[in-house]
């Protein structure tokens, strides 16, 4: 079965000095798949895909190409071509000379007849006369001939065929003479396809391609690719930190965080089954509250006991996701969970309703005209409900955002955080607004996800040492410390280690120190640029 | 209603118009003028008959061009390697390298002229018996780090991804070298060769040191001209020079690639 996979990636691991970048990456690809590397920035995933396209070699692991070990093999040896994020056409050479760069260094055996030599004779000199040699050595057409192979270079019209071919295919017929700078963003990106593709190879890489184009103009390629890989059958391995554009196009998608893989799977499954609250938080919008098994097959959050269909074990902690448009709102009943519609956003097709159940809120999508203040009764199918297991190595909070006084809140838990590092190498000016490069942003009410580790928050009974103050829910010895549950005043959960004991019940001051506050914004951060 | 003299930028560039008229547009004017007269100020072409009715004077110009020809060509051929391992930052860690390199440029002239022809003279490379060996060596040593520096920038911003991209469509180490890396520093090899011949064509203390005389270049002739009162001569030598560097900028330019700057002084 092994010779089904084109290629196949075993234990790969790649570090840059102390961190870590990949970390045990397994995967196998089918030969014709579309497979997408879905994830943040700093993922991981660029540097797997450099390491199958040869620019990178693993610091552990193997790369296996059609079964065999390719690990160590240079980039130009391999059957496998790149689609570079900034396209990296040659500005020296014409739209020709870009596509035809690698057909004209190719070098293809080819089967060449040739009269013997002495030498040849000489080996066979029982079988052949030397008058006839002699003769053959002056006659026009020579008789006595050996099949000879050599490597030649593509004939200029093979090459100029293939080049109008692959020109066809991305739509650029016209354009051979034309010089590189006088394309738009579009055609280089076609041209950079074009290139590409003209070698034939086995496994064609795209890394994010088409990051540096605008919204129209990304759907349509977006089109355009899938529909070139069906045409050319071979296998695309595309990276991306685009959602929406994994799902559309991808056969597989493999979703990564921190240099792990955290799922593998067809779009309908990442998205209908996201193996947890990352995956979940990152594919589309959801609604995630950590929830506790009370019975079988029977989950608890919001306050309500709902039926699912996942089995856990009884009284585990979990993660639950609900898609917004999963959830259905009905007339306020006694039977279910009743809410009140906070605010409403008309979308076209649909309302998006924010709706709060208690201190909790819930994102909904319906197609109903409903009121805001008016209190709804809440149903979720079972099967609607996605239960995944819990993460105890860190604190997630997948509906944080930031205040104006740049500290990030989860629900109103205010903590200091550092923005930087939502956009490498920017800082922190005067008026507290996020810079770069002149360009400023306005982060305030931004969404964001939060992550700390559950060794990076301290409890105090001093209660000055920290605007946020919690109870401890429970405390459990692990061996060599206390794993503790704290719930904040606004119904947050902070689970950490710690060496000291705390009795349930206590008061405390919840610190966490900023450079631990991990931020990931959702969303580009373009969106937050201020006019100027 | 009185008028204000109020402060412009405009004003700023009234210095520079001021040198630019005095040390540079006037002196070009007054070099064509000589060029073309005689002594007493009329006109006359006696100088231009002269140059080109003397063997001698042409043969000059003509070594000259050739040994700064020379001169650049080795000199691009000793920096181009040099100002590639320097631009790697796993060699060149801190610049440290670099600076060393070019440290040659921080001392004198003439003082190190000077200790060149000795050290030639020790190592038996003797100004007398070897002329222009002496001063092949003494110019492409003088003139190096004026090569190394333009094209140490050129490729320290060669596009990575471009040479990426080369080796990915299956190019050798070799092939990217010749397809991608030397048409990408191109600009920084023209920079470089006009930084290189042009001070070469009417540099002359260079070869009167190292030669002992023995070769004399366009720039000697040019200052012998002078300093034998003859400003008519010399004027049209110097017209001749101006005219050659000119031409060779023109030849130059067609390589660099440097975006057009566009606006005028006002």
């Amino acid at each position: 079965m092994e010779d089904n996979f084109i290629i196949t990636l075993e234990h790969l691991n790649k570090s840059f000095g102390d961190s870590l970048i990949v970390d045990d990456f397994n995967l196998s690809i089918k030969k014709g798949e579309f497979v997408t590397f879905l994830g943040p920035s700093g993922c991981g995933k660029t540097t797997t895909l450099r390491m199958i396209s040869g620019f990178e070699i693993p610091t552990k692991g193997r790369v296996l190409l059609n079964g065999k070990d390719v690990t160590n093999l240079p980039p130009y040896k391999r059957p496998i071509n790149t689609v570079f994020q900034r396209y990296a056409l040659f500005p020296h050479l014409d739209v020709y000379d870009n596509v035809a760069f690698g057909l004209k260094l190719k070098k293809t055996p080819i089967q060449v007849k040739k009269r013997i030599s002495f030498f040849d004779y000489w080996r066979k000199r029982n079988e052949i006369k030397f008058s006839d040699f002699v003769k053959n050595l002056f006659s026009k057409q020579p008789t006595l001939l050996k099949e000879v192979t050599k490597m030649k270079h593509l004939p200029p019209k093979v090459i100029d065929q293939k080049v109008a071919r692959a020109l066809k295919i991305v739509d650029l017929e016209d354009l051979e003479d034309r010089s590189i700078d006088t394309l738009s963003g579009g055609q280089q990106q076609r041209v950079a396809i074009a290139r590409a593709i003209v070698n034939e190879p086995e496994i064609l890489l795209l890394d994010e391609p088409l990051g540096a184009l605008d919204l129209k103009m990304r759907k349509e390629m977006q089109i355009e690719l899938k529909e070139m890989h069906k045409k050319l059958g071979i296998t695309f391995i595309y990276v991306t930190h685009d959602q929406e554009e994994a799902l559309t196009m991808s056969d597989t998608v493999i979703v990564m965080k921190g240099g792990v893989v955290q799922q593998v799977g067809t779009p309908t499954q990442i998205y209908n089954e996201p193996k947890n609250a990352f995956v979940a938080d990152f594919i589309g919008e959801s609604n995630i509250y950590s929830a506790n098994m009370v019975d079988k097959k029977r989950v608890r959050f919001l306050n309500w006991t709902w039926d699912c269909v996942d089995d856990f074990e009884i009284n585990e902690n979990v993660d639950v996701v609900v898609r917004p448009e999963d959830i259905i709102l009905l007339g306020p009943r006694t039977t279910n969970l009743i809410g009140t519609i906070k605010s409403k956003i008309f979308k076209g097709v649909h309302y998006e309703y924010i709706v709060v159940v208690g201190k909790s809120e819930l994102q909904v999508r319906d197609t109903r005209d409903l009121k805001v203040d008016s209190h709804v009764s809440i149903k979720i199918d079972p099967q609607n409900i996605q239960i995944m297991k819990k993460q105890y190595n860190i604190n997630a909070f997948y509906d944080a955002y930031i205040t104006k006084n740049n500290k990030v809140a989860m629900s109103d838990d205010e903590f200091d955080c550092d923005l930087t590092q939502l956009l490498p190498g920017s800082k922190i000016d005067s008026d507290g607004y996020l810079t770069k490069n002149g360009v400023r942003y306005n982060l305030t009410d931004a969404p964001v996800a939060v992550e700390i580790d559950i060794k990076n928050i301290e409890l105090s009974d001093d209660i000055n040492a920290s605007e946020v103050h919690g109870v401890v829910i429970n405390s459990i010895w692990k061996g060599d410390y206390y794993q503790v549950l704290v719930r904040s005043a606004s119904e947050e959960d902070y689970v950490l280690d710690t060496q000291d004991s705390w009795n349930v019940n206590d008061i405390v001051s919840i610190i966490v120190k900023k450079e631990n506050i991990n931020l990931r914004l959702k969303g580009d951060i373009s969106k937050y640029e201020e006019d100027a | 209603m009185k008028r204000t003299l109020r402060f412009q930028r405009k004003y700023l560039c009234i210095p520079y118009v001021i040198f630019l008229i005095l040390f540079i547009l006037l002196p070009i004017l007054l070099i064509i003028f000589y060029a073309f007269t005689d002594k007493d100020g009329f006109f006359s072409a006696q100088a231009l008959i002269d140059f080109f009715s003397t063997p001698t004077k042409v043969s000059i110009l003509i070594n000259s061009v050739f040994i700064a020809l020379q001169t650049t060509i080795l000199c691009l051929i000793i920096a181009y390697p040099l100002a590639y391992f320097l631009a790697d930052k796993k060699i060149n860690r801190n610049g440290v390298l670099i600076t060393l390199f070019i440290m040659p440029m921080w001392i004198n002239f003439v003082l190190r002229t000077g200790a060149t022809r000795d050290l030639l003279t020790w190592l038996g490379v003797n100004g007398g018996r070897t002329p222009y060996l002496a001063t092949l060596i003494g110019m492409v040593y003088n003139f190096i780090p004026f090569t190394i520096l333009p094209l140490y920038t050129t490729m320290l911003k060669l596009d990575k991804s471009q040479i990426e991209a080369a080796s990915d469509l299956g190019a050798t180490p070799t092939q990217v070298f010749i397809k991608n890396i030397i048409p990408q520093s191109l600009p920084g090899v023209a920079s470089a060769a006009t930084m290189v011949f042009m001070p070469t064509m009417s540099s002359y203390v260079i070869s009167d040191t190292l030669s002992e005389g023995k070769i004399t270049l366009f720039g000697n002739s040019i200052y012998i001209s002078f300093s034998n009162s003859q400003w008519n001569t010399g004027s049209f030598l110097a017209l001749i020079m101006l005219i050659i560097i000119f031409l060779s900028m023109l030849a130059t330019r067609r390589f660099s690639r440097e975006p057009e700057v566009r606006g005028g002084t006002w």
